[in-house]
């Protein structure tokens, strides 16, 4: 079945199985993707990954009652952190739990045990008009919720883990809500892996809401198989005074769309997005970022690099939105990319739209290939060409790798990639 | 140590070195020396192995090896060092990362075993504080943002460090003021043995105040024209290179 099948399934759904604050939304999306087309190339948004024919391919729906206990992943290196596990989109924990400063769990458990702030915020972040998070509005059952109460200020990092197990075609997806209080320091690492080799198609939506002068690490890894297919749509909305650090590691997978957009809501915001791509094969690599400075006095600094080899395609379009109210607002963009092969591919395409006229903003994408100079320089200390390649490699990369707080996790990802590239 | 014997070497299809003939001993100090655009850096740069010069015609025999037919790294593996007129900078790779593959390749090339940590994070102190290189600099990425004076002291740093048998300073003393060159050129001759050999390439006479070579050899259009003592160089100092439009070559 296609995801036409799959939303034939969800408009037929009772209502009754939904709060009715869920309906209104879910209706909305219905209807969206009633009225509209699933992205093809006509859309400049979706322009070089058109998803129309992916979202047509077959595949089988998630039985969510059906799934193996996750084995222990490497990526649950880091001893300290609480974590999460969902496997084929379904959150495994049945409770909500407490621990070390986060409220975690379901998203549907959290509907009944929290429901002012799931109403409060849930699908209000999102962009309806969006197909991928219309349908996974639409047609989501759950995914994962997480807060962290004003005022704490956590000291361990929240891993989730999202595990994609089955030897069919699943289609899966997920929504989470992310919750910081005010004044509250969290980091949390999510990481999609699979354990499958299957066609899989995963349409997944965040939404977070970072409240005033909370401070939150946000870091998303993508390390599936060739043959998978990941959608992820990332809502953020800022308050005054909070700081957002958002760090998108694309290692893995056959595509990889990551939407990433921010909201800044309030003054004296600060965001650091960051994005790091390692590609090869056929690899199909795809990160959408939208920068909303809608009020004055926030501050935006966005740096994405990749690393593409054999025929990798990797697209990177940064849109930035200065809104007229936003005065004195600081916004920097730039996009570096590395290609080992002439078969690899880049396209790039910062979009910068300004309508305040006392603002400080840049942007600036580059192309090139490993610094000659610099290979020679290192082979007359005696290290081999390889080496020094993957060397330089290693430190294009470490300048993402270093912003993530965790030292655990960034020399885990560090050696992840080394040996990435190794493979090339 | 070190015997080249008839070399050319183009580069872009121009011949740059029209028959260098050159035997350097251990222990002796050669200072090459002449106008801009003679060959010098292109001498120094096909003994160290750059790729973009293609040599046409000669040899270049090290401790019984043909150095023509060996890479990069294996040519600075078997003991050769090239400090660089103009250092590299490597951003994202610390000084520390680079010196430790450098080491380990070395002791690999020497069937021994990586260096243990350690070992290794004293021996990079020592040789700091032998060539007074800054230990703050050692942890940051190799050459970035380092100045002149820095980038040249950390040539000198990674040699003490390697510690070669034969080392090609390329313009060691280009854009250094006279302290730095002092400081430069003290942690030279404290590397300096009977077991090492230097060749200085150099077009002020300056650096050679502070390093005393036993040889001076002029070149000029991709030739060696003159050879001499270190009293070749004062009188370089004296007459420019003037002169040399008159040689027949």
């Amino acid at each position: 079945m296609n995801y036409k099948n799959i939303y034939n399934i969800a408009a037929n759904l009772s209502e009754s199985l939904f709060p009715c604050y869920i309906n209104s939304f879910r209706n909305r999306a219905l209807d969206e993707i009633k009225n509209s087309e699933f992205p093809n190339i006509k859309q400049e948004k979706y322009k070089y990954t058109p998803l129309a024919d992916i979202f047509d391919g077959e595949y089988v729906p998630v039985n969510p009652f059906d799934w193996k206990k996750p084995a222990e992943s490497n990526f649950s290196v880091i001893d300290d952190a609480i974590k999460i596990y969902t496997v084929n989109g379904v959150c495994i924990n049945n409770e909500i739990r407490s621990e070390g400063g986060f409220v975690y769990g379901s998203l549907l458990l959290a509907a009944r045990e929290y429901e002012e702030i799931v109403e409060k915020y849930c699908n209000r972040l999102a962009d309806i008009t969006d197909l991928p998070t219309a349908l996974n509005i639409a047609t989501a059952l759950s995914g994962v919720y997480v807060s962290v109460d004003p005022g704490v200020k956590t000291t361990r990092p929240l891993m989730i883990i999202n595990i994609i197990d089955s030897d069919s075609n699943i289609f899966s997806q997920q929504h989470n809500l992310f919750v910081f209080g005010e004044n509250s320091v969290a980091e949390i690492i999510e990481c999609n892996i699979g354990v499958s080799d299957a066609s899989t198609l995963t349409n997944n939506l965040s939404e977070t809401v970072i409240k005033p002068d909370a401070q939150v690490n946000f870091v998303r890894i993508h390390d599936k198989g060739l043959l998978s297919r990941h959608v992820s749509s990332d809502y953020s909305r800022q308050y005054s005074g909070s700081v957002f650090n958002c760090s998108n590691i694309i290692l893995g997978g056959g595509l990889v769309r990551q939407n990433t957009e921010i909201h800044l809501a309030e003054k004296h915001c600060y965001s650091n997005l960051y994005g790091l791509v390692v590609a090869g094969n056929k690899q199909h690599v795809d990160n959408y970022t939208f920068i909303d400075h809608a009020v004055l006095e926030c501050q935006s600094n966005e740096l994405y690099k990749s690393i593409l080899d054999d025929k990798a395609v990797n697209v990177f379009n940064g849109r930035i939105l200065v809104r007229p109210d936003a005065q004195k607002t600081v916004a920097y963009q730039s996009n570096r990319n590395v290609l080992l092969n002439t078969g690899a591919k880049i396209y790039t395409k910062p979009q910068l739209e300004i309508y305040a006229d006392n603002v400080k903003c840049s942007h600036g994408a580059t192309v090139g290939q490993l610094n000659e100079d610099a290979i020679f320089y290192m082979q007359s200390r005696g290290i081999s060409k390889s080496t020094a390649q993957s060397l330089l490699m290693s430190g294009f990369a470490n300048e993402i790798l270093n912003k993530i707080k965790n030292f655990a996790f960034r020399e885990f990802l560090l050696s992840r990639i080394e040996k990435i590239l190794a493979h090339g | 140590m070190i015997k080249i014997t008839d070399l050319h070497a183009n580069v872009e299809g121009k011949e740059i070195l029209r028959g260098i003939n050159l035997e350097v001993h251990a222990g002796e100090v050669h200072a090459i020396m002449g106008p801009n655009g003679s060959g010098k850096s292109t001498l120094a740069s096909v003994i160290a192995g750059r790729d973009n010069f293609e040599v046409t015609q000669g040899e270049i025999e090290f401790e019984g090896k043909n150095l023509l037919e060996m890479s990069p790294e294996d040519r600075a593996n078997a003991g050769i060092f090239l400090s660089f007129q103009y250092p590299v900078e490597i951003p994202g790779v610390s000084m520390t990362n680079f010196m430790k593959a450098a080491i380990n390749e070395q002791r690999k090339y020497k069937g021994l075993e990586p260096v243990k940590p350690a070992e290794f994070l004293k021996m990079m102190k020592e040789k700091a504080a032998l060539t007074s290189m800054d230990s703050a600099l050692i942890s940051r990425p190799v050459n970035e943002g380092f100045s002149g004076g820095e980038k040249k002291r950390n040539e000198i740093f990674q040699m003490a460090i390697l510690e070669p048998k034969l080392a090609i300073l390329d313009e060691t003393d280009s854009g250094l003021d006279i302290d730095a060159l002092k400081i430069v050129s003290e942690g030279v001759n404290k590397l300096k043995s009977s077991d090492n050999a230097l060749i200085l390439v150099t077009h002020y006479q300056r650096l050679l105040d502070y390093i005393k070579p036993d040889f001076v050899h002029v070149l000029y259009k991709g030739k060696i024209v003159k050879s001499a003592g270190k009293e070749l160089a004062l009188e370089l100092e004296k007459k420019g290179y003037d002169w040399l439009k008159d040689l027949e070559i």
